[in-house]
């Protein structure tokens, strides 16, 4: 077995293993993680985690499915809201010039960041008492966008639109986006599948890891204090916001 | 006569039966890309990775003529998801 096969399956394992364990999608690790392992361009690297995160929703739904949390009526609304970005985002990416893509691919790693730094435990913000319908459609097309400029889920965004506006349970909202990443992601790769981005030999290996990964830890979870987990992790989420930015300005 | 964990027309049953569908799906893209990467050969990966992006859409259309197929709204919106999709990848290709 080649050398960059076992660091793609490394790449997709890390992916996959982060992933269930702080309910992020894939994207987030394997868009850098595909450039800079694999040496692939944003374009490439977004075509290919897109298909990755496809294989995390769709292990993930399965599993909500069957344990009936996932809130099917509201999913299946606002997906078609959420396809309409990313398909609209995976036909603009062949014209957007890449560098500022980088910066906002950095943006978003240092936003989950922020999120994931330990912090003591208070109340969340609350729920919305009234569905706000207007707006979670709104916001999923918003979703949508991101999720085909950059390669990742969209779940950052998903759930608290679920969550937030429409007033789902955590849980609930959670097991909905998995579920809507899935389509949303897949209708971008779609396109990019269609256009030659997706590196077929790349996608195939590290969809195996991230698979795998996101299946053991899911099973298993992983014995570590969560709170150093959590720092680690904002930690080389900055580290690799920081070389994003750097290949972003190296592109002008 | 069908039993209820297989008639996908019922609330709960729909949602294991769409279940045991996206396990089935992505437990075939697997077995297609592993066989592709032990004999070194694209078909089977290409074949497997498209069985993958297609798995939520086949899953929309399940629900569309399954599970929701007496709330036409709903059934709409997820024939209208596919529709964009496929749309899309036409444009792009």
């Amino acid at each position: 077995m080649s050398s960059q096969l076992l660091e793609l399956v490394a790449v997709g394992l890390a992916s996959g293993s982060l992933g269930a364990l702080f309910g992020v999608g894939g994207g987030i690790i394997l868009v850098p993680g595909l450039i800079f392992v694999a040496d692939l361009s944003f374009t490439g690297a977004v075509a290919t985690s897109l298909v990755c995160v496809v294989a995390t929703s769709v292990a993930g739904s399965a599993v909500f499915l069957r344990r009936q949390v996932v809130d099917l009526d509201i999913a299946v609304e606002l997906q078609f809201f959420t396809v309409v970005g990313a398909v609209a985002a995976g036909l603009a990416a062949a014209v957007i010039p890449t560098a500022p893509l980088y910066f906002g691919f950095a943006g978003l790693l240092l936003v989950t960041a922020y999120h994931m730094r330990p912090r003591p435990a208070t109340r969340g913000p609350d729920r919305a008492d009234r569905p706000r319908r207007g707006a979670a459609r709104g916001a999923s097309v918003g979703a949508g966008l991101v999720s085909g400029l950059l390669g990742v889920g969209g779940g950052v965004l998903n759930v608290p639109i679920l969550h937030l506006l429409l007033g789902l349970p955590f849980e609930r909202a959670v097991a909905g986006s998995i579920y809507i990443i899935g389509v949303t992601a897949g209708a971008a790769a779609a396109v990019y599948l269609a256009r030659g981005d997706v590196h077929v030999s790349v996608a195939g290996a590290t969809m195996l890891g991230t698979v795998v990964g996101a299946s053991l830890t899911a099973a298993w979870g992983v014995r570590l204090d969560r709170r150093l987990l959590k720092l680690g992790f904002a930690l080389l989420l900055v580290v690799v916001a920081v070389r994003m930015v750097g290949r972003g300005i190296a592109q002008f | 006569m069908a039993s209820p964990s297989s008639d996908p027309s019922t609330p709960g049953s729909g949602r294991r039966w769409l279940a045991r569908l996206l396990t089935g799906c992505l437990l075939t893209t697997v077995a297609a890309v592993l066989v592709g990467i032990v004999t070194h050969r694209n078909t089977p990966v290409i074949g497997g990775l498209s069985l993958l992006i297609a798995t939520p859409f086949i899953a929309a259309l399940a629900l569309a003529f399954g599970t929701l197929r007496s709330r036409g709204r709903l059934a709409a919106y997820a024939s209208a998801t596919i529709a964009i999709a496929a749309l899309g990848a036409w444009l792009a290709g």
